[in-house]
């Protein structure tokens, strides 16, 4: 199934100095691309004050967060602060929520309880306090029917994060579209099928790790540090699928909590740096971006280190984003 | 043609900037007018090339030094 219509997203990651997030928002923005993504983990910048601070730097480019989770917000936190962001930049907001990364959540003694279900009644409430309606808030200790008391009725669509199938099944029932979160071309084929009776208006999107250059063990190695993340953070049942084993998870978790990356880049191997990312040369990618274009994926997030040379990498990817654009349009 | 390689000399700058493992090493101030500027589209300008050089002498000296030998 080919869509007749593709947009294009990059993932920001506020590890680094705000400034220079901005830089690369603005660029994002001067080069074509149509939505920024920034990450949110506890260990890095506020998400929704960077994406604040990203509306002056941008004029046109969508913003959202990629990915939000209930366990380290409360939904009626996410409603407030997406609509405040709607506000400040005119209207471009897009929200994407997810269960989180357990290895983080562990982290902060957070269990990821029940990860469809606390998306699921995020998703709802949020979607009512945003459209001016009361969301039903409840725990063990009480049940409130609360509002937000300011402007209503805001459109922002609402992604979802996914990886399995049933928070795939989830999103295509409530939401306005999912980021599904592999790179890896076998899963992302799987998780199309299960995406692909959706209506035109649902986004199906694909949000890569990526990391591209002329010479590929370079891209290779940036791309690691982004792969182990994403892997340390795998259920088990999801690794035995790929033949990586819990002590080989155990081991790079270890070495990320330590930031010792020599030591990570001397044990990583290929088959989990290909299965949670995506490296090689612009033409590699740009075949990539063919092949989920074709698969029905209708907006495609470049995510991760993006490669050694970020300027480098992020001109070439508006090239590719121009040049499949076109072909589509054609 | 000269224009051309002052170009690719700020775009390399900038490349390096943007993919250096040590931002934190660049003051805030000088970070800011360099984002600054680039969002009022002066990026290709003498001032943001001498913001950029002294950015990236910060973060990333040896290659600095490379890329001076270079160009």
């Amino acid at each position: 199934m080919r869509v007749n219509k593709v947009s294009f997203g990059v993932e920001l990651v506020p590890r680094e100095p705000l400034w220079r997030t901005c830089i690369m928002a603005n660029l994002c923005d001067k080069l074509g691309f149509d939505n920024i993504w920034v990450s949110d983990h506890f260990f890095n910048r506020n998400v929704f004050i960077t994406l604040s601070t990203l509306t002056s730097y941008t004029k046109r480019i969508k913003l959202g967060p990629a990915i939000v989770n209930p366990y380290l917000y409360h939904p009626v936190t996410i409603a407030q602060s997406i609509a405040t962001l709607h506000e400040a930049s005119k209207g471009r907001s897009t929200l994407g929520i997810g269960a989180g990364d357990k290895t983080s959540l562990n982290r902060l003694c957070i269990e990821r309880e029940k990860p469809v279900k606390t998306v699921r009644e995020a998703v709802i409430n949020i979607r009512r306090l945003l459209e001016g309606d009361a969301a039903q808030i409840e725990d063990r200790r009480c049940s409130n029917s609360i509002r937000l008391d300011f402007r209503r009725n805001y459109k922002i669509p609402i992604y979802v994060g996914a990886q399995g199938p049933l928070m795939i099944k989830m999103a295509k029932e409530l939401a306005d579209g999912v980021l599904i979160n592999w790179s890896n071309i076998t899963k992302l084929r799987e998780c199309a099928s299960l995406i692909a009776d959706t209506r035109d208006y649902f986004t199906r999107g694909a949000h890569l790790i990526v990391s591209i250059h002329d010479d590929v063990d370079k891209a290779r190695k940036t791309a690691i540090p982004f792969a182990a993340y994403i892997m340390a953070g795998t259920d088990e049942k999801v690794l035995n699928s790929f033949k990586i084993s819990e002590e080989e998870r155990s081991i790079v978790q270890h070495l990320l909590v330590a930031a010792n990356w020599q030591k990570l880049y001397a044990v990583s191997r290929d088959e989990w740096i290909k299965t949670f990312s995506f490296y090689g040369t612009k033409k590699d990618l740009e075949e990539l971006v063919r092949s989920l274009v074709d698969m029905g994926y209708s907006h495609i997030v470049f995510g991760g280190p993006l490669g050694p040379r970020v300027y480098s990498a992020l001109k070439d990817m508006a090239k590719i984003v121009k040049n499949v654009k076109r072909e589509i349009e054609e | 043609m000269r224009r051309q390689r002052v170009k690719e000399y700020t775009e390399a700058l900038l490349d390096i900037l943007l993919s250096s493992v040590n931002p934190e090493r660049v003051d805030d101030d000088l970070g800011w007018k360099i984002a600054e500027n680039i969002k009022d589209g002066r990026l290709f300008t003498h001032h943001v090339r001498s913001l950029l050089h002294k950015a990236v002498i910060l973060c990333e000296p040896d290659k600095l030094r490379r890329i001076n030998r270079e160009s």
